[in-house]
């Protein structure tokens, strides 16, 4: 039991790492805030202080940076923990969130909305209620297919998730090239750059409805592992596990995706990365996916956002971080392969 | 081991925290402090309707998007603290140095785009201006933005009918009324012209146009599209298409429609097919390209007929007007360019730079 | 704990795998089930643990109808050892066998101090106890069977069904392996267990039952199931069976090797 007492302090390590990564990230910005300053509005928010500070500071700090950093976590945490979630009970190293359509169905949602001039929150909950619905789509097609269940759902996940794609790819046709195309691509590339705290409110329920329970079946998870037979036959309900797992997945992965548009590869990576600090024990592999998912996304939202004046899209950052560093990954198996 | 009392402190640790961000994202809503006393305000209504209380001098301001970027340029150059994008690198022709090297702010597209709210909080503008077709969601984003930077943000709408408005409307905001009104006379003057123009050649008179673009020339603008504004008003845009095809405007067709379509002219897209279909064996039968009617839009900094659909547009309906009915518009070519490109670019526009410009663009001698 | 299979039938579609399928194990029994590649095995197996339904016939548990079963029933009555495959994720050798506890801790919880008891208390009883921080994939085959064999034990359950536990191993693994599982039927357990080899199945089974194409061919003790024929009838080989140590051992010799050996001058011990 050394390992697990070791993970425990593995994961605890990540935490405050996760801690660190956050603090630092208010210091940092294309505005210029002071470290000071920052400390300053916060400690003004639970004690009052005289403000040294300018209300623009303020208002970037918490309308801009606040929100995009908080939600950077979120998204991170929501990507990796879902991809970790579906690797284990699909038993399929190769699982990511969008596995069963979730990010087709919402950028479906998203490209839809925008081609009907929607608000940008309209946007988000569109492309919410597509992911949901896409995912229950794949989920009663699978259904139907006879015989071994994994791959009915894998099978009709790819079937109904290119149906949605193409969809899209009909918005994008149709939608005006001088506005309205360039929204829909740089929402299909990801990117945080325009939340608010409103997305926060809207996106924070459904992650929490969707993470807690992850967390609490992840014992489950580990079972299911074995394969469908097996972990019947040690007396898990398989389809149930398997089916509320889909269903807390899907909504933290909707609420991620539409908050963020398309971010690749954090859900598959990161997970493997979290496997390769702690093992494949779903005990301290869903913690760790979760802190090492929001490590990387802030990360990588910190370049998106400071290291050009112009956003670069998250979601060609993670790509281009991603792959190569999954490539470096499966060339050298470990233990925990 | 106290397995569960660890599970149960993890929980506890998240739900905290969850109701911590909870809590902080529903108290920063707050307004932010007062105003800075010391500078005047005054309150300006926008043409979504909003009430904005902006500075009342104004010296530096950002555009929303590259049509803002166009339309602003031309009536307050010195004033724009940053771009929403860089110019294209045919400007360097024309522009003054100092206006390429302002700071790129990304543009603001309603949903996702790729400006930087942080940077634009740093250029510190006094102002967010927006120009364009107003969209159902404008009041809101512009609101969205100005609550984030805590900068004012206006939306002025414009279509090619109202840019005189819109001209007069952003002098009057500027503190430059009187700039403003040349602008808008100017545009107020062509759009005139060119309807009266298209109105004496008539529906029957009014040649069967079409616009081509893309790699292969295959995609066309469909009429009744904001962006066939031009191509249908001095035009017949030939590419008329049922509803269900959608409202987009690079529409993909094949060559056999376009020769069922059988435009009399043909105009290419800068960087299109112009300089080889002449080569090639199945544009060559159609009758446009047979007799040698087709041409490329100008190019320089913009395309004169749109991409974005901003002021740049207005030289595009003289020059199509002039290029379709000689007769009637009796425009001098060179002699409106520089009218043009001295007002809306700030730039003297040499005759051998012009002459560039239509090389590919004017009556082939037959 | 007694299992009473009585006249079990099952179709894949149109294709009948299981025929009438009858027969009986009791605790401190040892059945191996004895018949080619796709006779069936399996499929009695997934009938048996409860991951087949849709079969005709019945079969009780201690005289309870296991059809009306979830998963949570089935697995506190029956435990099963599956044959070795490769995990889609490698686990610790603890980790993997206290998977075996799932069943006794809720779905929202994990296993606690108690359960991993049960799995120090497994490892130690089949001498295993020295690889628990060890990868499962990072051990030898045959302390991978015994793992499997410790993840069934701490499930609690009385009977246990596996599938070829000694078919990928070496003849010591074999003997290893089916050494612990007599050691377990001693104590009371009643074990399924399905193999390729009718010498170890003679040597350590308490009843034979011998599938053919869906159907029973022979079900009782060994000596009274193994004969020449049905090995040939099983097999298509025609073999003679040599008996040792007053019939505690039989052996299988294929007839063209054996009419060999028993040539003038040499001496058996028939």
């Amino acid at each position: 039991m050394g390992r697990n007492w070791g993970n425990t302090f593995i994961v605890a390590g990540l935490f405050a790492l996760l801690l660190g990564a956050v603090i630092i990230s208010f210091g940092l910005g294309r505005y210029p805030i002071p470290l000071r300053e920052v400390l300053g509005i916060a400690l003004s928010k639970i004690y009052p202080l005289g403000q040294f500070w300018t209300d623009r500071t303020e208002t970037v700090l918490l309308q801009i940076r606040f929100p995009r950093i908080i939600l950077a976590c979120l998204v991170g945490a929501c990507l990796s923990a879902t991809g970790a979630a579906y690797q284990g009970v699909f038993q399929n190293p190769m699982a990511a969130p969008d596995i069963l359509g979730a990010s087709a169905g919402a950028a479906f949602g998203a490209a839809l909305a925008i081609l009907n001039h929607g608000r940008s929150f309209t946007i988000t909950v569109s492309a919410f209620f597509f992911s949901l619905l896409t995912v229950s789509l794949v989920y009663f097609f699978s259904r139907r297919i006879k015989g071994k269940s994994i791959l009915g759902l894998i099978l009709s996940g790819i079937v109904v998730g290119s149906l949605f794609s193409a969809a899209t790819s009909l918005v994008k046709l149709v939608a005006d090239p001088t506005d309205q195309l360039p929204a829909i691509i740089y929402w299909l590339m990801g990117s945080l750059a325009g939340v608010g705290n409103s997305d926060i409110r809207f996106a924070i329920i459904p992650m929490i409805l969707g993470l807690a329970p992850l967390l609490l079946l992840r014992w489950r998870m580990n079972v299911l592992t074995m394969g469908d037979d097996e972990s019947r036959a040690m007396g898990i309900n398989v389809h149930r596990i398997r089916f509320l797992v889909i269903i807390c997945s899907t909504l933290a992965t909707a609420a991620g995706v539409a908050v963020s548009g398309m971010v690749g590869w954090v859900g598959l990576v990161i997970p493997h990365v979290a496997r390769k600090i702690v093992g494949n024990n779903y005990l301290h592999l869903l913690p760790a996916s979760i802190l090492c998912g929001a490590i990387f996304l802030l990360l990588v939202d910190n370049v998106s956002r400071n290291l050009l004046a112009v956003e670069i899209p998250l979601g060609i950052l993670t790509a281009f971080i991603g792959a190569p560093f999954f490539i470096y990954l499966i060339t050298r198996r470990g233990e925990y392969s | 081991m106290n397995k569960n009392k660890h599970k149960l402190v993890l929980l506890a640790g998240i739900t905290c925290l969850a109701l911590a961000l909870l809590t902080a994202a529903g108290c920063t809503g707050d307004p932010a402090g007062e105003p800075d006393g010391a500078r005047e305000t005054v309150t300006f209504t926008d043409s979504a309707g909003r009430e904005v209380e902006i500075p009342a001098e104004i010296s530096r301001v950002v555009p929303s998007g590259t049509m803002a970027q166009i339309v602003l340029f031309a009536l307050a150059p010195d004033k724009l603290a940053g771009l929403s994008e860089r110019w294209s690198p045919a400007a360097g022709e024309y522009l003054d140095e100092k206006y390429r090297e302002l700071p790129v702010l990304g543009q603001f597209y309603g949903g996702k785009g790729n400006h930087n709210l942080e940077e634009i909080a740093r250029v510190d503008p006094q102002l967010i201006i927006d120009v364009g077709e107003p969209k159902p969601s404008i009041a809101e984003d512009m609101d969205g933005i100005s609550e984030k930077v805590d900068i004012p943000a206006v939306h002025i709408s414009a279509t090619m009918e109202t840019m005189g408005d819109a001209y007069r409307t952003l002098g009057e905001l500027l503190g430059m009324a009187d700039e403003g009104a040349v602008l808008a006379d100017y545009c107020d003057e062509v759009y005139r012209r060119t309807r009266e123009i298209s109105e004496e050649v008539g529906a029957e008179g009014k040649k069967r146009l079409l616009y081509c673009s893309g790699d292969n020339g295959l995609n066309v603008i469909t009429a009744g599209s904001f962006h066939a504004e031009i191509v249908d008003l001095v035009g017949d845009n030939v590419a008329v298409v049922e509803e269900a095809a959608g409202k987009g405007t690079d529409n993909p067709v094949d060559l056999e429609q376009i020769a069922l379509w059988d435009p009399e002219v043909i105009i290419f897209a800068p960087g299109s097919i112009y300089s080889t279909v002449a080569g090639e064996k199945s544009w060559r039968e159609l009758t446009a390209v047979k007799e040698g009617r087709y041409y490329e839009v100008p190019a320089g900094p913009y395309n004169w007929m749109g991409f974005p659909p901003s002021v740049n547009r207005f030289m595009g309906m003289i020059w199509l007007s002039e290029l379709l009915y000689p007769d009637l518009a009796g425009y001098d070519g060179y002699k409106e360019a520089a009218r043009y490109y001295k007002l809306f670019y700030h730039c003297e526009l040499a005759e051998g730079q012009y002459r560039e410009l239509v090389a590919r663009s004017l009556l082939k001698d037959q | 704990m007694s299992i009473e299979v009585s006249s079990l039938s099952f179709d894949y579609g149109r294709n009948r795998v299981l025929k009438q399928v009858s027969f009986t194990a009791q605790d401190h029994e040892l059945l191996s089930v004895l018949g080619p590649n796709g006779v069936g095995k399996t499929t009695l197996f997934r009938c048996i643990l409860g991951l087949l339904r849709g079969y005709r016939g019945q079969i009780l548990v201690d005289g309870i109808d296991i059809s009306g079963l979830g998963a949570a029933g089935m697995a506190k009555l029956i435990a099963y050892v599956p044959q070795f495959h490769y995990p889609s994720f490698n686990y610790s050798v603890f980790d993997m066998v206290l998977m075996g506890t799932s069943v006794q801790v809720s779905a929202f919880s994990s296993p606690g101090r108690k359960q991993k008891k049960l799995v120090e208390e497994a490892l130690e009883r089949l001498g295993i106890a020295h690889l628990k921080d060890r990868g499962f994939t990072r051990i030898s085959s045959g302390e991978q069977q015994l793992v499997l064999l410790a993840r069934a034990l701490v499930q609690e359950s009385k009977i246990l069904v596996m599938d070829e536990p000694t078919s990928n191993l070496d003849y010591g693994n074999q003997v290893r392996v089916l050494t612990e599982v007599k050691s377990l039927v001693g104590e009371g357990y009643t074990i399924i267990q399905s193999t390729h080899n009718p010498d170890l199945a003679f040597m350590f089974s308490d009843k034979v039952l011998a599938l053919k194409d869906g159907a029973v061919l022979g079900f009782g003790p060994p000596d009274q199931v193994f004969t020449e024929e049905l090995i040939y009838d099983l097999y298509g080989m025609k073999v003679k069976l040599e008996s040792l140590y007053h019939d505690q051992v039989r052996v299988c010799v294929p007839k063209n090797i054996a009419d060999k050996a028993v040539s003038p001058g040499f001496v058996s011990n028939l």
